[in-house]
């Protein structure tokens, strides 16, 4: 209809029109890509080829998308320009709060009764050194490069980069909606899942005390904020988890996880708390609460897990600022301290609970282990206007070197006799 | 007891939202969509317990949650959400285009033609009379002499007359409705769309001239060619591009068209094309030319459809606005009951005419009635082609679109009823086992 109210000024206009023109073959040609893309992503031969190269893992393989993101967002293409990323930002928001929550459905709190005595320091150990001196090695790189330590911003920055390098995925990994731990499964994947809590944890204290003020109504600290945040997640938990009584069909339940994970995200972006947070807590909540509808509910999340997952790494590659040297820089800072940081955690856990724990919980523990997706949900849960555009940089360039130095680490399988 | 107890807690989290950031604006985007999507489906299941179609819930939803009621979602938080009404209106279009199945609709072409021709642009002629009996209780009439008054008739006739596929779709997808009588509304709904919009560019254009404004009928005739057969032929190349997707990426195809979508809404407007039309275009060419099986890729759509139609009818809601619709109650529920009574007799008629079943006769008038977003586009061009008498004609069109989205859902869920057609169509069910 706007060519009916404006009387066709595309057309009126010559150079309007061929400006139309370029624009329109753009389109058509990224959606070719996109249908391209689609194809060889599916393709047997690509799938086969992923897993020789051990690109299997979430992180990589979704490394696609982050690259047609960030083509669709140069200024040359201009598919994705600022003010698109603006509207679609929320479509971002959605995606970390979905994450936070599948992550949260996924920590059924009773395994905690399970797991064999030690395992706490272990898990302690394997994620704080890493976590420290993550930060260290990246602030001691960034004051060198003028940066004031007695800049907060730098302590926040130093805490994201601690965190994402705290977090592990397990080595064989396929899809986020496969993250429980259950007895006979591999040690890492119960170290995983529980070292994604002390991100979650990271991110609560992150966000309530490093919070931008706005012009809000609600005059607070940075320890009220922290129980505000603690309690949006336990309020709209227990909403939630009445809300899933209702539905009748896997549509209205789509509807309901749709909705709440939505408006979980939504609530906490409002507050400008961290939406992984919040919606984590829920999830939690909605998971460890008696009830028949668990089951349904982890099927819709990951029914949703691919566009979801998709979507949100278009939008993060859009988002990413490449140009922005520092970041570059701290990609082999990263890497390297994360590495000494695991050696340290796993020499202290084995000298102190080695005892204690089962052989498949002290052997076969790696220097080299994947980053969690959760670590690039982090970083990009504080990235926005204002904030530095390298820790992107930093986070989403160690991953994918780490999953390259994992495959080229792990043992080769032995050749059949 | 559950939805509505549900229903007082996310009102009470919403107005707790409100209260820290009192001005709401842009970071609210994805919390009213949260909160209209939820509202929508527990009004939705309240409503389903007085025999209303849940449609009409997700509407009172809106409403209730809009800046003309308890303002719980306000317009700065639902200005972004244009994306997501888009992004949803394109998706309607194409699961509208891919469920009509030509083959199946030919036999009823004769019927379509004549319900098009007497009931939707006999109700224009209808309409505008009316309008010009009703000048005095008007505003937007003013000092209009009696040309001018003819003309305004005309144009906002037109605009007042369109149908709702996506109204129809949401109510055949509720009740799970199939048969002659639902391929014959939507088929009629559908192909109306596009000779409104062909109608109401002639009309405006002739409308302009009669009141001084002068009017560039080439530039006009080249705006609605290129909006029209621009918007098909794109819709023709996106179903090239969506068949090939089916073909050879049968994984990825409904990631694919999601994406299709989000970028026409986006580039849509930019082409000065009609997202609607060309999505449209494009799920007919699927269903019909495609030599690719589009059939799982309409049932994981039909599927998924549900949140779409509960925030497109919510945001509809919200857009009613209470205090002009009282002002006018008069002329617009006389207007309201013409226009419903002209398209009804008018469809009655084609179909006797040209023999249809009795079952579409009785009932195809009903699909008629319902309106929704062509009405809000051509209310937008209407304010922006005529700024004289444009923003009062806009509170009354919107004043009757309002009524229409509530009473005539309820109508035609009887008439599917009634007809035997609800429940004949095995429902897809999301996230299915195996």
């Amino acid at each position: 209809m706007e060519a009916l109210a404006s009387l066709a000024p595309a057309l009126a206009d010559d150079a309007a029109a061929t400006e139309t023109t370029v624009f329109a073959a753009q389109v058509i040609a990224g959606l070719l890509a996109l249908v391209a893309l689609a194809y060889l992503a599916g393709h047997p031969r690509v799938v086969a080829l992923q897993d020789r190269f051990g690109v299997g893992s979430v992180i990589t393989a979704g490394f696609p998308y982050v690259a047609l993101g960030l083509v669709a967002s140069l200024p040359s293409v201009g598919i994705l320009d600022d003010g698109v990323l603006d509207r679609v930002r929320p479509v971002l928001e959605f995606g970390l709060g979905w994450l936070g929550f599948l992550v949260g459905m996924q920590l059924d709190i009773r395994l905690l009764d399970r797991v064999p005595r030690g395992t706490a320091y272990l898990i302690t150990a394997e994620s704080l050194a890493p976590f420290a001196v993550t930060a260290a090695a990246c602030a001691a790189v960034l004051i060198a490069t003028g940066v004031s330590w007695r800049d907060p911003a730098l302590w926040r920055d130093m805490i994201v980069l601690g965190a994402a390098a705290a977090m592990t995925a397990p080595r064989r990994f396929r899809g986020l909606g496969d993250a429980a731990w259950s007895d006979g499964r591999s040690a890492d994947v119960l170290v995983a899942q529980l070292d994604e809590l002390i991100g979650v944890i990271g991110l609560v204290f992150l966000t309530a005390f490093f919070r931008d003020p706005g012009a809000d109504a609600w005059l607070l600290p940075g320890t009220g904020w922290l129980f505000v945040s603690l309690g949006i997640g336990v309020a709209i938990g227990v909403a939630i988890f009445a809300m899933i009584r209702v539905p009748g069909s896997n549509a209205e339940f789509l509807a309901i996880v749709l909705g709440g994970v939505a408006f979980a995200s939504g609530f906490a972006v409002y507050m400008r708390l961290s939406p992984i947070a919040t919606c984590f807590i829920a999830g939690v909540l909605v998971t460890n609460f008696p009830n028949e509808q668990r089951a349904s509910v982890l099927r819709i999340l990951q029914h949703l897990e691919r566009p979801v997952h998709a979507a949100f790494l278009i939008v993060a590659g859009a988002l990413w600022d490449v140009s922005d040297w520092r970041g570059w820089l701290l990609v082999p800072v990263f890497v390297a301290a994360r590495i000494v940081g695991k050696w340290l955690g796993i020499t202290a856990s084995s000298a102190v609970v080695g005892g204690l724990l089962p052989p498949a919980f002290t052997q076969g523990r790696t220097l080299v282990a994947p980053l969690s997706v959760l670590s690039i949900a982090l970083v990009l849960s504080v990235a926005g206007p204002g904030r530095p555009a390298w820790l992107l940089t930093a986070i989403l360039g160690g991953a994918l070197v780490n999953t390259l130095l994992v495959r080229w680490t792990e043992p080769r399988p032995e050749p059949p006799a | 007891m559950i939805p509505v107890l549900l229903l007082v807690a996310l009102g009470g989290l919403m107005q707790a939202a409100g209260s820290v950031a009192p001005t709401g604006g842009a970071t609210g985007t994805l919390l009213a969509f949260g909160y209209l999507l939820l509202a929508a489906y527990f009004a939705g299941r309240i409503v389903e317990r007085v025999r209303l179609p849940r449609l009409t819930g997700y509407l009172l939803a809106g409403v209730a949650s809009g800046p003309f009621a308890l303002a719980l979602v306000t317009p700065q938080m639902t200005a972004r959400l244009s994306i997501v009404n888009s992004v949803a209106t394109c998706i309607l279009g194409l699961v509208a285009g891919a469920e009509l199945d030509l083959r199946r609709v030919r036999p009823l072409l004769r019927t379509v033609r004549a319900v098009l021709l007497l009931a939707v642009i006999g109700s224009m002629f209808v309409l505008a009379a009316l309008l010009y009996a009703l000048r005095g209780a008007l505003p937007m009439f003013g000092a209009l002499d009696g040309t001018a008054a003819i003309a305004v008739c005309a144009v906002v006739g037109v605009a007042l007359v369109p149908q709702s596929p996506a109204i129809v779709m949401a109510l055949l997808a509720e009740t799970r409705a199939d048969g002659p009588l639902s391929q014959t509304m939507l088929a009629i709904v559908v192909m109306a769309d596009l000779v409104v919009v062909i109608l109401y560019s002639i009309v405006a254009a002739v409308a302009s001239a009669m009141l001084g404004g002068g009017v560039d009928v080439v530039g006009t005739a080249l705006g609605v060619a290129w909006e029209l057969l621009g918007s098909i032929a794109f819709g023709a190349a996106l179903g090239v591009l969506l068949g090939a997707a089916v073909r050879w990426a049968p994984d990825g195809a409904a990631m694919v068209a999601l994406l299709v979508c989000v970028v026409v809404a986006e580039i849509g407007p930019i082409l000065h094309l009609d997202p609607l039309i060309a999505m449209l275009v494009a799920g007919v060419w699927l269903q019909n030319v495609s030599r690719a099986d589009a059939h799982p890729l309409v049932a994981q759509f039909e599927s998924a459809q549900l949140p779409v139609f509960l925030v497109w009818f919510a945001l509809a809601g919200m857009r009613l606005d209470l205090p002009q619709l009282w002002a006018l109650a008069l002329p617009v529920a006389a207007i309201a009951v013409v226009r419903g009574l002209a398209l009804y007799a008018g469809a009655r008629i084609a179909c006797s005419r040209t023999g249809a079943a009795p079952v579409i006769r009785a009932w195809c008038g009903a699909g008629l009635l319902p309106q929704a977003g062509l009405t809000l586009a051509l209310v937008a061009a209407l304010q922006s082609s005529f700024p004289t008498f444009g923003g009062d004609a806009a509170v009354l069109l919107l004043s009757v679109l309002g009524i229409n989205q509530l009473v005539p859902p309820v109508l035609l869920r009887v008439a599917l009823v009634r007809a035997g057609e609800a429940g004949a169509k095995r429902a897809h069910d999301f996230a299915a086992d195996g």
